[in-house]
């Protein structure tokens, strides 16, 4: 009868309305108005998890949020945990209370806060016999009483209609929990610098979801597949493990991260002390303390050769739940995900330096390669005509060749050495370290350009055509190396990029032949120099980056053209250095973006004299 | 005696006598093999078309591309020999000897459609500190692996 008084006297709570608008502020109102009913200063609510095993923290009054387990399973402290019943708790004797004591011992705020509690009452959320969850009610003082907790029970039975949308609203605030906390891990795990710091990272954002209790281990998967090395130990037991447990060379085959070798699937424990599928061996082989685990492949999508696997352990049994798969899963992808663009970064600097390197070293390698091989042979040789010294055998024979190879060691070395200098001489930014200026005659070393290139031009099919009259009296004013240097750049990258024309064009007049015009002109005092190419152009988005020192080309890597990206970066660099400029365009001639393209390279050059004849 | 075809655009400058850079075979003969220098795009057409047959085939890769060759990259021509060796010559083992490092001649592998594993490419190796007796008994290795001559027979 009273129930039903205040029924009639009492409108719909506004916790119910804000259950469904916002779920957070819903479920702390409706703990707030059982703490007014029951004059308690703190409670706190947990809800079923969805395997249906664990009861999940949701919200507190007061600070057990921060304090207590995330999840339980079942009611460890109730005899009687099939079903939730409307009963005291006796914290002084509370074996949970005294597991969180002594968990925060430490910790001064929280100790008091566990000190303090007296006793507290425990309300089932119910709706038909279904268990939703139940809230806490916790006195620091006082004696139990009853009425208290009648005043309660009756109000949760008056709005019972309502409890499933409390039920929603905390797995709301649980839903957005996981998100927050996986969409600022994602951000933890992505700002890794490089794989090592990314396995550290993926520790760091376990230990912020599951608490400092776990411990995390990340074994990675060894080169030959049959060992892996600990690359990461945080959280509690991280110190004495990194201390204590063996890290490389561990068997594969082994314990849990073996179990996670063989199964894709993540593997979730809740007693590894009863576990039947693997000896938990991986970092406490003496099974002291053994509790439950999560862990997961380090892996891609197809979950096919992980590269690493995480363990999370927690010494209570019982610790991670069902949802907590999803979490360990979700980072693992990330992690994955990030390790592999560092791996690929890593594999890229190494290939783009291999590159450059291969191209730089060309020159150098095959006369060293030369001078190593005629080394042995001289050093052969020398002996084997000392020895025949002696025996008084076609000395002269031996002799005259042991000279002609020493000879030709020594023509080698001094190549080589030209080479050496060469490079040296023109840096290795290409930057020409040393310019000699001298006046230079345009007209003629056009044409010797043209000559040098024409045949290897030819070979592709490719005609040079070449109008430059007009710079016959034309001189400037640079070292005449460096312009060579930077007008073969410019000749070499209109070969190459070319199309090929046809074939025919080395026996008759090509048909379908391409051409490379080299055009010549004065212009506003300065001469100019045009080398127009048709084929793989440069797109307009990069044309501004295109002199950039190490920039290839997108459309060039596309085609797989080998080169430095440094060849327009020494042209530009030595043109600005004499006064002048370059100037690119690059103008695509079909629809199709990978071209072909007339590519024109326009070379600046401030004129020293014109002398007419 | 074994039968040598040498793919080197630097390589055959050194006469008779191996100078230079030639002094990498110079132990290989030494054993009594026959090697055949090829370096012209014309000279390797010839011989990779010839009905001669070769035990095993040294190949640079670093080339002009051959005159045959459909593809328009004009720098490894050594890679238009290797898909005319896979061709022609199926079963003769092959030694790369290139100034390109392992990776990148995977990855122009790759971008021709050149499985090298299925190729007859033995090893690759990368000029520069490369020493004649090594060569010549990674050489001699193969052949022997190949059962054309067993090891060491012509020393």
């Amino acid at each position: 009868m009273k129930a039903a008084r205040v029924a009639s006297t009492k409108a719909i709570p506004i916790w119910v309305e804000e259950c469904i608008s916002s779920p957070r502020e819903g479920v702390l109102n409706f703990l707030k108005e059982l703490c007014n009913l029951g004059n308690a200063p703190y409670a706190h609510i947990r809800i079923r998890s969805r395997s249906g095993f664990f009861f999940t923290l949701v919200e507190s009054i007061g600070p057990y949020k921060t304090i207590g387990w995330q999840r339980r399973f079942h009611l460890i402290d109730d005899k009687n945990t099939q079903s939730l019943t409307y009963q005291f708790i006796d914290y002084k004797v509370s074996p949970d209370c005294q597991a969180l004591k002594d968990k925060f011992r430490s910790d001064l705020g929280s100790y008091q806060y566990l000190d303090s509690l007296a006793y507290g009452f425990w309300i089932p959320l119910k709706i038909r016999d279904i268990e939703l969850g139940y809230v806490t009610l916790s006195w620091t003082k006082g004696r139990r009483q009853r009425s208290r907790a009648i005043k309660v029970e009756n109000y949760i039975k008056l709005f019972s209609d309502y409890l499933p949308l409390v039920h929603q609203a905390c797995r709301n605030i649980l839903t957005e929990n996981y998100l927050t906390g996986l969409w600022s891990d994602t951000a933890l795990i992505l700002s890794a610098t490089d794989e090592h710091d990314c396995y550290d990272k993926l520790g760091e954002a376990c230990l912020k979801f599951w608490g400092e209790d776990v411990t995390v281990y990340i074994g990675k998967v060894a080169n030959d597949n049959a060992s892996f090395d600990v690359v990461t130990v945080a959280g509690r037991r991280a110190e004495e493990a990194k201390k204590n447990i063996k890290t490389h060379n561990i068997p594969i085959n082994k314990g849990i991260f073996g179990y996670l070798y063989r199964t894709e699937a993540p593997v979730l424990s809740y007693s590894i002390s009863k576990d039947t599928r693997f000896r938990y061996h991986s970092m406490r082989e003496d099974g002291i303390g053994q509790g439950s685990v999560i862990a997961a492949r380090i892996t891609d999508a197809a979950y096919q050769n992980p590269f690493a696997f995480i363990t999370v352990e927690h010494e209570q049994d019982n610790y991670f739940d069902t949802d907590d798969i999803r979490y360990i899963t979700g980072i693992t992808r990330i992690g994955y995900e990030n390790i592999t663009a560092h791996r690929n970064d890593v594999e890229k600097r190494s290939r783009d330096f291999d590159a450059l390197f291969t191209q730089v070293s060309h020159d150098v390698v095959e006369p060293l390669q030369a001078l190593v091989a005629d080394a042995e042979v001289l050093r052969y040789e020398t002996t084997e005509a000392s020895n025949h010294l002696y025996s008084s055998v076609n000395i002269d024979k031996y002799l005259s060749d042991t000279l002609l190879r020493a000879t030709n060691f020594l023509d080698e070395a001094l190549n080589l050495n030209k080479i050496m200098w060469g490079h040296l001489d023109s840096g290795i930014d290409g930057r020409a370290t040393k310019i000699k200026d001298g006046v230079i005659r345009l007209y003629p070393l056009l044409n010797a350009l043209v000559d040098t290139w024409r045949s290897r031009a030819e070979a592709q099919g490719i005609e040079i055509k070449s109008l430059f009259d007009s710079l016959r009296n034309v001189r400037v004013s640079c070292d005449e190396a460096a312009l060579k240097s930077a007008l073969g750049h410019v000749m070499g990258n209109a070969v190459k990029y070319s199309f090929w024309g046809h074939k025919k064009y080395r026996d008759s007049i090509p048909k379908h032949g391409r051409y490379i015009s080299v055009v010549g002109r004065v212009k506003l005092g300065k001469a100019v120099i045009e080398v127009q190419n048709y084929g793989i152009g440069i797109l307009d988005s990069e044309i501004k980056f295109i002199t950039d020192k190490y920039y290839r080309g997108k459309l060039a890597t596309h085609e797989g053209r080998v080169g430095t990206g440094r060849g327009l970066w020494s042209v530009k660099t030595f043109l600005e250095s004499v006064g002048g400029r370059l100037n690119i365009t690059s103008i695509q001639q079909s629809s199709d973006i990978l071209g072909p393209y007339s590519t024109t390279v326009f070379l600046y050059l401030p004129i020293k004299k014109i002398e007419e004849n | 005696m074994a039968s040598l075809l040498w793919i080197d655009d630097k390589a055959g400058d050194g006469t008779e006598k191996r100078l230079g850079f030639d002094a990498l075979i110079y132990f290989i003969e030494k054993k009594g093999h026959n090697v055949d220098i090829v370096s012209t795009d014309e000279q390797i057409e010839n011989a990779l078309r010839s009905d001669k047959k070769y035990d095993l085939v040294i190949l640079d890769i670093i080339m002009d591309a051959l005159s045959s060759s459909t593809d328009h990259t004009d720098q490894f021509g050594g890679f238009d020999a290797l898909e005319i060796l896979m061709n022609a010559r199926p079963t003769t083992p092959i030694i790369i000897l290139s100034v390109m490092s392992t990776p990148m001649i995977k990855d122009e592998a790759a971008r021709r459609h050149i499985d090298l594993t299925k190729s007859m490419v033995k090893q690759i190796l990368r000029k520069g500190p490369i020493r004649p007796t090594d060569l010549a008994e990674i050489v001699e290795t193969i052949l022997a692996d190949t059962k054309n001559i067993p090891t060491g027979a012509q020393i």
